[in-house]
């Protein structure tokens, strides 16, 4: 009963929000300056009222701002987002079409970021002030700090140019095609097929650009373990157990990790929530036609509709991560399930 | 315990390397039961084009369709002139249209009917006999679309079919440009009758009335060498051999086209043999490439122009709408130094006209610029100590050169003969755009984009014209100049035609409100075992002219 509560509580949440973002993205790009017409019109086109008047009737463009938002409104209680003004199609057809190359992307980069992060933080913790822990440390600031562009193309001009180690951009080598399309996941869809190759394929195209995105949140995640696990070791109850001569690595495992994972649950959480909101910049360098792509494209031609359906999915992203994430804190602590 | 978590940190390193390293083996399995005749690279690369009839292009983004009806961008053509034919094509970049899927045409004596006559035994890809009525629905839906290369229907009043074969075009106005417009993408001939299954229309309300190109965006309905088998939105289009081509087909059996935006990923994969052709190289990138063994390079001048625009109209151009001002700074512009900046391949224009078009006087030589000369005539304007003025900029680039390093570069330049020039950066569809076409900016760099490959695009530079009209230059400011607008549509004899466009381009030479400073050049780096790869400013590339060696 109190799960379903918490469920149908969650939900109203949800709707309430995600109209709050609808009606503020609306707003702001109404506000800001650019005019779509101006954007996708060509220069001869401009000069032609004709035509001026046919592409603003075409996307609703000559209606009062208000007609609009009621009828934005109104479609997307229908769950339609509206039709782009820049490829003509069905917003919810086109983020259909980029989010799984981006969720693909984004779930192999928070698993590296994951593992080698929690991974690295431990070490970290353990051998405090060793020349490990200053290497880790060194690392994980590194990982923050660098731009991803720059990042992204020293990795695929020394692992793909040079050295030839890992496939170039793209999802796909060219001798494959791509699979047929079930769940949009390239891996998933190759093994659907029977396709191993192919899903190995798709798999290796996944390293460097995953490794590019997981780098700023496994910095994050090592640093953010490492200083909670040191915290938790310092604690009376860790102590206790060390004096009742329980052995370290049962310690660490089985007493400080659990509660020392929290903070970092909430640290991937975000990190999951930023990577599928597309990387832009890593998108495009690794030829990645994920949402990121989608979004720079849009916002260059004033494509309100695929804006605000942008902003929407991102919103949405960050709803269903962090309600995951609330369920499994109850999951680590059952503290936190009792509050 | 330290040690058991180092080796789990080894072992998950190991693992992870290892599925990015064995691709060599599995790349090869693949390619032998995906792609048959596809040969594969070294360990670590994707499959190499190398001995295969298949080429790899890589391509920028920046289009949304490939309806015909619709294109205007630069990449789409590359395309459509593989899957669709025109009644006329360039069959090079320097000459003129010549016929295609015509066989004979003829001008009436008055200039305002043209009659085409096509070849026998043309096909479309689909098996249809291609009929006039073909060419008839084809460029009156382009023209009801009223989409952005609407314009190029423009003189055209309408359409006679009185045979199968026989195309009559009746002409609002003489136009000695429509052969090259019937070259465009946008007029490409698309097979009516799949099209029509597929909701298209060439009504007069088509603009809301056509759901075609959901359909062509899928697939091709044209009679080209190619068909489209696939299109991945910014990411790949797949081009087939068309079965039932009626013309020569090169030895090229299939084209994929990737969507590579980056100029340096283009680098990457052509150099690693990944891809065949990277169409949207940099000066930068291109000197990576200048050892390797199996590229060969493409540097050369496309008819986009870049140019300063002074406006006529004292109201928003202050001093640079002065003529003599107007000349001091044509001469204090360094045009060597611009071609530097642009990179390899670039040219300055001698005037208007680019050169490369009929009717061009070549280029600007190389001693005009003249910084004595220049400040003399800034005193002659009553300015011998210079002026303070804002020189607006927008966010584009010209062929990948940033116009705001073009506009920094005429700031030094003019800094030379004590003109301060203070850069005001504003984005093209936050306010730029509507001030540069309302004629309001006062002093701007900016570039042109040849709308279709014929010399009177240019012609809107003349006074009271599109683009002269923006810089503040009405027909009455310069009468005389004015009038060879229509004398140059007239003009449907080429010898006469290049008379007109040579006294234009003297005419304008020193005087009026724009300088052209720049033609960009465009940079190919190719895989040299293709031939007959070239820059092709109406088909940006030619893939129909492409042969394996």
């Amino acid at each position: 009963m109190d799960g379903l509560k918490f469920i149908g509580k969650k939900l109203v949440y949800l709707t309430v929000m995600l109209f709050g973002v609808a009606t503020l993205v609306f707003l702001l790009t109404k506000m800001i300056p650019g005019d779509p017409v101006v954007a996708n019109l060509s220069q001869r086109a401009l000069n032609d009222p004709e035509i001026v008047a046919a592409y603003k009737a075409k996307y609703g463009l000559d209606r009062s701002l208000i007609e609009q938002y009621v009828l934005y409104i109104r479609n997307l209680l229908q769950l339609d987002l509206g039709t782009s003004i820049r490829t003509n199609k069905p917003i919810l057809a086109e983020l259909a079409r980029c989010y799984p190359a981006t969720i693909e992307l984004a779930l192999f980069a928070i698993v590296i970021a994951s593992v080698f992060g929690i991974l690295f933080g431990v070490i970290s913790a353990i051998r405090r002030n060793s020349i490990m822990d200053q290497a880790v440390r060194a690392v994980s600031v590194t990982g923050v700090s660098i731009p991803s562009f720059w990042f992204a193309l020293l990795m695929l001009y020394f692992f793909y140019y040079k050295l030839k180690w890992f496939p170039g951009p793209g999802r796909l080598s060219n001798s494959f095609s791509a699979p047929a399309t079930v769940t949009g996941l390239y891996i998933m869809d190759s093994l659907l097929e029977g396709d191993v190759p192919k899903a190995l394929d798709a798999a290796r195209h996944l390293i460097l650009p995953g490794t590019v995105l997981a780098a700023f949140t496994m910095g994050l995640i090592t640093r953010t373990t490492r200083s909670n696990l040191l915290d938790v070791m310092s604690t009376d109850y860790i102590r206790t157990a060390k004096a009742k001569g329980l052995g370290r690595a049962g310690l660490i495992v089985k007493h400080a990790l659990g509660n020392a994972l929290i903070p970092v649950l909430t640290v991937i959480g975000l990190g999951l929530g930023n990577l599928l909101g597309g990387m832009v910049l890593v998108e495009t360098i690794f030829n990645w036609p994920g949402v990121g792509q989608f979004a720079y494209e849009s916002v260059l031609s004033a494509d309100y509709p695929a804006i605000i359906g942008v902003a929407l999915l991102i919103a949405l992203n960050y709803m269903v991560i962090n309600t995951v994430v609330d369920i499994l804190y109850g999951v680590i602590d059952p503290r936190v399930r009792c509050s | 315990m330290k040690k058991r978590l180092l080796a789990l940190a080894m072992c998950m390193a190991m693992a992870f390397t290892t599925v990015g390293c064995g691709g060599g083996a599995d790349s090869t399995t693949a390619a032998g039961s995906e792609a048959g005749s596809e040969a594969v690279s070294e360990a670590g690369s994707e499959a190499a084009p190398s001995g295969s009839s298949t080429v790899v292009v890589a391509m920028g983004a920046g289009f949304s369709t490939l309806d015909p009806g619709y294109v205007y961008e630069k990449n789409p053509p590359v395309i459509i002139n593989a899957c669709y034919e025109n009644l006329f094509k360039f069959y090079s970049n320097e000459g003129a249209p010549e016929p295609c899927l015509a066989d004979t045409y003829e001008f009436s004596e008055d200039g305002l009917t043209l009659t085409v006559t096509m070849k026998d035994g043309l096909v479309f890809a689909s098996g249809n006999p291609m009929t006039s009525a073909d060419v008839a629905f084809s460029i009156n839906r382009c023209k009801n679309l009223k989409g952005n290369p609407s314009f190029i229907c423009d003189t055209i009043d309408s359409i006679e079919t009185p045979d199968d074969k026989t195309v009559v075009f009746h002409l609002t106005q003489p136009d000695s440009a429509i052969l090259s417009k019937l070259t465009y993408s946008a007029l490409a001939v698309l097979d009516s009758a799949v099209v029509k299954e597929n909701g298209g229309t060439d009504a007069e309300d088509a603009s809301t009335t056509d759901t075609a190109q959901n359909y062509l965006d899928t697939a091709s309905a044209g009679s080209g060498m190619y068909v489209m088998t696939s299109y991945i939105p910014d990411q790949e289009v797949v081009l087939e051999k068309n079965t039932n081509y009626w013309g020569e087909a090169t030895n090229v059996d299939k084209y994929i086209i990737k969507i590579q935006p980056d100029s340096n990923t283009q680098m990457m994969t052509l150099s690693a043999g990944d891809i065949d052709v990277a169409m949207n190289m940099t000066d930068d990138t291109m000197s990576e490439l200048a050892e390797a063994d199996n590229v060969a390079l493409i540097n050369a001048a496309t008819k986009t122009v870049g140019f300063v625009m002074m406006n006529m109209n004292e109201e928003y151009g202050g001093p640079v709408s002065n003529p003599k001002v107007q000349q001091a700074i044509r001469k204090a512009l360094d045009y060597s130094g611009i071609q530097m900046i642009c990179g390899e391949g670039t040219i300055t224009p001698y005037d208007i006209i680019q050169s490369g078009f009929m009717g061009s006087k070549g280029e600007r030589p190389v001693d005009y610029t003249n910084v004595e000369e220049a400040k003399a005539l800034l005193a002659e304007a009553g300015y011998p100590d210079g002026f303070d003025i804002d020189l607006t900029v927008t966010d584009l680039d010209m062929e990948g050169i940033l116009l705001t390093d073009l506009a920094q570069k005429v700031k030094d330049d003019l800094s030379q003969i004590g003109i301060n020039a203070n850069i005001v950066a504003q984005p093209w569809a936050a306010g730029y755009g509507d001030a540069y076409r309302d004629g309001t900016l006062g002093f701007t760099v900016m570039y042109w984009g040849t709308d279709y490959n014929d010399p009177n695009v240019q012609l809107e530079f003349l006074p009271g014209a599109v683009v002269g009209m923006r810089a503040g230059w009405t027909e009455e400011m310069a009468p005389e100049l004015a009038a060879l607008y229509e004398k140059t549509l007239e003009a449907t004899d080429n010898e006469a035609r290049t008379a007109v466009l040579e006294e234009i381009q003297d005419a304008m030479y020193e005087d009026g409100p724009f300088i052209m400073i720049a033609q960009a050049p465009a940079h190919i780096g190719y895989n040299n075992r293709l031939e007959g790869v070239a820059i092709s400013d109406p088909y940006a590339l030619d893939l129909t002219l492409i042969n394996i060696k």
